[in-house]
């Protein structure tokens, strides 16, 4: 009996001490200080041990991110045995205990020689550390993944784990696991402040933090030295805007309100001003705190120097500035691209209008050549940028899209640190200069072919007295070469081989030329060329610089051979002559056959009348009565051959022209058209004077025509030897003040000798040197006139020159 | 001079010169017949006998030139004489090829359109003498057999009587007696005499 009551009373005891020993530990693991607790745990492991009679007793701990990784905290044994290693791999020790405890399970065995399924493995690792019994609980808070476990063992001989031990054990391992888990809390805690104050001090970042309600701020040392504000120094939000430059002041003040009432992370950068004059700029970032639902009651955050980086940014920001600047005050196109795709980087303004002309393309960051230009000309891009980056640089003339204008292209890669990083192009618009280009050589072109074409031999005489040059088509024109071609002989040789009719007209003029009444004249000689003989020559000369006195100081001019023109322009004459006169004789030839056949008839009657009287009168008895008849039809015959040559006078007086009512303005228009060109050969200034109403007159518009251009010709001739400044016809139609139009040709030429002046229009009657002119141009002109009932007559203008003119009647009646 | 049975025809639209040649012509003893067209002489009786036509070249209607055709058509037998006001010589050069007499340009003296008109008329006579010739010819060649102008044909060519008896298939004594009627209806008395008419009739010119 005594043995039950011992052991109720054991029992008793056993319980009573341990009861006393959980409240010692409970009173003595709330609040302990974290460095205290390994400690404490060990010397709680040992008295439960005691107290209960157990032999071992380990604490295992892992990570979370490792949790098949224990590792042994603590431990306390009673009993000897292999040692506990410090760190194990549990999953291949104890896999079935770490399934347990990964699940928050806690399990009892009392005799590992008896081990549930599946702990085989388990059972062979208690063996070998000589565990009988094993009671183990995990180590678990608030629900979360077990971050431990607590395990006690008996080593002696087993032991049946009652309830009532367990659950008193479970609320051992429960106070450990909060200690534990404290502890664990706490260092995570310390060592992220840690980590923050390194990376904090690291940046040399400040760090603060305001409570919104009493505006005091706590400030890091680091926030201190930023701001300058002593170290005993109460800071508040007024003394931190106080430091704030004053223009940053009021955005800072806002930008804080904002961030409070937004509870939005608070950014701001601003400068303030140090106690030793100079000005930092600050970057803030903040967050507000507080219980949700309710005002934040904190605004916590750093505060960064970026003086250094601000001042980069407005080095960087100021030469991009002038850059740009520079950049788009150019007509050059300047842009650069990647060196992979070739897509657009940067780009001025001269660039973006140029590919924006009139193609309604925005340009982008990236675009590639495809999206700019047509897919012909993208091979050309990739090939020029792809050689720009092979080989540093590239040039290229690029024709646009439209073909109407010339880039010149410089391309350059751009590098940093040896490596490429973009291609630079710089594009000069030189259409205009190429254009300019290809017309200065087409001129001189032109010039060379138009001289060669022409056969221009060029000279230059000083002072009027001495050739300074003479290029050697001049010097064949006027026969002289090498040496001879040049000075005061050369000049004597040319006078000397003029032909003598014409030099003093050529001296006359080379005269006036010197003294300035003209800068320039033309005149056209007849010169006996050394080898060549007789030709004709063309002289244009050209005074470029005169001395004070007006004299001529430099003439430039230029010879031409006009041998062949002047030959046939006889020899056209001579044929029109020819032409004109076979026409006449042949006229003459049809109308003599013509009347000659009217003629023959009463002739052949006659004749055959006369010589059958004569047989009859011969033959011995004449029939008198039919000579009498015969004689009657002679005499018929007779008239009748009179009345023939009666009917062909009439008929050849009759109108032969063709006569219609014309306009006269019709018909001077078409004269000055067939005669424009020949006044620009001549260097003639041709004027019309034409009424808007009709000059109608009833004639032969051929016929008509003739006389006009007759006239015309003759004025161009008449100012044939003038400058080519002075050469001016005015032709000028208009109504007489009777019933008549006048037409008037008037020229500036030389006039016409009063002498001559009443004989112009006589036939053969010339001016013209021999072989010019046959002299029946104003007597043909005066014979048509007058058939037309007109009259024409000429005299001498009263500054110079001569006018034509002619009146005809008008024709209105038979206008309709 | 001339000949009795002879007509001058003379065309000439202009009526005094007609008048005045029928007078002259008459004066130099020719008959004459007068027309003021071609027109008119072509609707005359087809005339046969001897004589001429003096014929104006220049004609309202059809000219002298196209009337020398439209004789000609006809087989008239009538020299030419053309007269004209104009001395148009390609024209005359042309009327000369087709067969005129002279080309007289107007006016002319009446001994050159006289000796014209002897020429003409002489002309005509021989002319009209070859045809007659012709036609007796033919007359004679029309009274033989077909076999007798077979061998005449054979003959004329020049062939011996063995080789128009070799080609004709007969014996050479019945070719020679061919030839014999052939000689005697033809009424000539030599080969020669047989090939010279044979020849103007355009017989044996193969």
């Amino acid at each position: 009996m005594t043995e039950p009551l011992d052991k109720l009373g054991r029992d008793i005891e056993e319980q009573l001490r341990f009861e006393t020993l959980l409240s010692d530990l409970s009173a003595r693991f709330i609040n302990l200080p974290a460095d205290q607790v390994d400690a404490a745990i060990e010397n709680a492991l040992r008295r439960v041990c005691e107290c209960l009679g157990l032999d071992l007793a380990v604490v295992w701990q892992w990570e979370y991110e490792t949790p098949g990784i224990f590792t042994l905290t603590h431990h306390y044994r009673r009993v000897d045995g292999p040692p506990v290693s410090s760190q194990l791999q549990a999953a291949e020790a104890f896999p079935w205990a770490l399934r347990q405890v990964r699940a928050g399970k806690s399990f009892a065995i009392s005799s590992t020689e008896d081990v549930p399924e599946g702990a085989e493995r388990d059972q062979e690792s208690w063996r070998y550390l000589r565990i009988k019994s094993v009671l183990t609980f995990p180590f678990t808070t608030g629900g979360g993944a077990p971050f431990g476990a607590i395990s006690f063992h008996a080593m002696a001989m087993p032991r049946a784990w009652s309830d009532a031990l367990v659950k008193r054990l479970e609320l051992v391992a429960q106070i450990f696991a909060n200690t534990i888990a404290r502890k664990r809390i706490e260092q995570a805690l310390r060592e992220s402040e840690e980590r923050l104050r390194l990376a904090m001090d690291a940046a040399g970042a400040g760090v603060w933090s305001m409570n919104v309600r009493s505006k005091l701020v706590w400030v890091s040392d680091r926030q201190r030295e930023l701001f300058g504000f002593a170290g005993d120094e109460n800071v508040t939000f007024d003394s931190f805007l106080h430091v704030i430059h004053r223009d940053d002041r009021e955005s800072v003040r806002t930008a804080v309100e904002k961030a409070l009432q937004t509870r939005t992370q608070l950014r701001v950068e601003y400068r303030i001003g140090r106690s030793d004059g100079s000005v930092r700029w600050i970057a803030a970032r903040g967050y507000p705190y507080g219980q949700e639902k309710s005002e934040p009651d904190r605004l916590t955050g750093i505060a960064l120097d970026i003086t250094e980086r601000k001042q980069a940014e407005t080095a960087l920001e100021e030469s991009r500035a002038q850059a740009a600047t520079v950049m788009n005050s150019t007509d050059d196109l300047i842009w650069s691209v990647d060196p992979e795709r070739f897509g657009l980087l940067t780009w001025n303004k001269t660039f973006r209008e140029y590919f924006l002309k009139g193609r309604g393309i925005e340009i982008k960051v990236g675009m590639t050549p495809a999206e700019l230009v047509p897919p012909d000309y993208v091979p050309f891009w990739h090939d020029i940028f792809s050689r720009a980056v092979r080989e540093g640089s590239a040039f290229a003339e690029y024709l646009v899209v439209a073909k109407t204008r010339t880039l010149l292209l410089s391309l350059h890669n751009m590098q940093r640190d040896g490596k490429t990083f973009g291609v630079s192009v710089f594009g000069r618009d030189i259409t205009d200069r190429k254009r300019a280009e290809k017309a200065l050589k087409d001129n001189e072109a032109r010039l060379a072919s138009a001289v060669d074409i022409a056969g221009l031999g060029f000279y230059e005489v000083a002072n009027g007295e001495a050739v300074t040059f003479l290029d050697s088509r001049a010097g064949e024109m006027v026969g002289l070469s090498g040496e001879q071609t040049l000075g005061t002989s050369a000049l004597q040789f040319w006078l000397e081989h003029v032909d003598p009719e014409d030099l003093p007209r050529i001296l006359d003029l080379h005269r006036r030329l010197n003294e300035g009444e003209f800068d320039q004249i033309t005149v056209e000689f007849r010169y006996s060329h050394p080898q060549r003989g007789p030709i004709w020559l063309q002289l244009l000369s050209h005074v470029t610089e005169r001395d004070a006195a007006g004299h001529e100081r430099r003439t430039i001019g230029v010879f031409r051979d006009i041998t062949t023109q002047k030959t046939a322009e006889q020899e056209s004459r001579q044929s029109q002559n020819e032409l004109a006169h076979a026409m006449r004789v042949s006229t003459m030839g049809e109308l003599a056959a013509s009347i000659a056949h009217e003629l023959n008839q009463p002739l052949t009657a006659i004749l055959s009348n006369a010589q059958a009287a004569q047989r009859l009168l011969t033959s011995g008895r004449p029939d008198l009565g039919e000579i009498r008849e015969i004689l009657a039809d002679i005499a018929a015959d007779d008239q009748r051959a009179g009345e023939v040559i009666r009917r062909m006078r009439s008929l050849l007086k009759k109108n032969i022209v063709d006569r219609k009512v014309i306009d006269l303005n019709a018909v001077t228009r078409e004269v000055l058209e067939l005669a424009r060109t020949n006044a620009i050969l001549k260097g003639v200034s041709l004027v019309s004077e034409l009424p808007t109403e009709p000059l109608p007159v009833l004639g032969d518009r051929i016929q008509l025509q003739q006389v006009l251009l007759n006239l015309v010709m003759n004025s161009f001739d008449a100012m044939q030897s003038l400058s080519a400044g002075g050469r001016e016809l005015v032709v000028r139609c208009q109504r007489a003040d009777t019933h008549g139009v006048l037409v008037s040709v008037r020229d500036t030429g030389s006039g016409i000798p009063p002498a001559i002046l009443p004989r112009v229009f006589e036939p053969f009657f010339t001016s013209k040197p021999d072989g010019m002119g046959m002299g029946m141009g104003l007597s043909i002109c005066r014979s048509i006139i007058e058939s037309h009932g007109g009259r024409i007559w000429a005299q001498n203008n009263p500054d110079r020159g001569a006018t034509f003119q002619f009146a005809l009647p008008i024709a209105e009646d038979e206008q309709a | 001079m001339s000949e009795p049975g002879h007509i001058v025809f003379v065309v000439d639209d202009d009526a005094s010169v007609r008048k005045s040649l029928g007078r002259l012509l008459k004066s130099a003893g020719h008959p004459v017949d007068a027309f003021a067209s071609a027109t008119e002489f072509l609707q005359r009786e087809h005339y046969d006998g001897v004589g001429c036509l003096v014929l104006d070249v220049q004609m309202p209607g059809l000219n002298g030139i196209e009337l020398q055709r439209a004789l000609a058509q006809k087989n008239y037998c009538l020299p030419i004489i053309f007269i004209t006001g104009h001395g148009d010589i390609p024209m005359g050069v042309r009327a000369m090829k087709s067969g005129a007499v002279d080309f007289l340009p107007k006016p002319f003296n009446d001994d050159v359109l006289l000796k014209a008109i002897d020429q003409a008329l002489a002309r005509c006579r021989q002319e009209r003498e070859t045809r007659a010739e012709v036609a007796d010819i033919r007359s004679r060649l029309a009274t033989l057999t077909p076999r007798e102008r077979e061998v005449l044909e054979h003959v004329v060519t020049g062939k011996l009587n063995k080789q128009i008896a070799a080609d004709l298939g007969a014996a050479e004594k019945t070719i020679k007696v061919h030839r014999g009627r052939v000689m005697q209806k033809m009424k000539v008395q030599s080969l020669a005499e047989l090939v010279r008419i044979a020849e103007k009739t355009g017989l044996g010119k193969a």
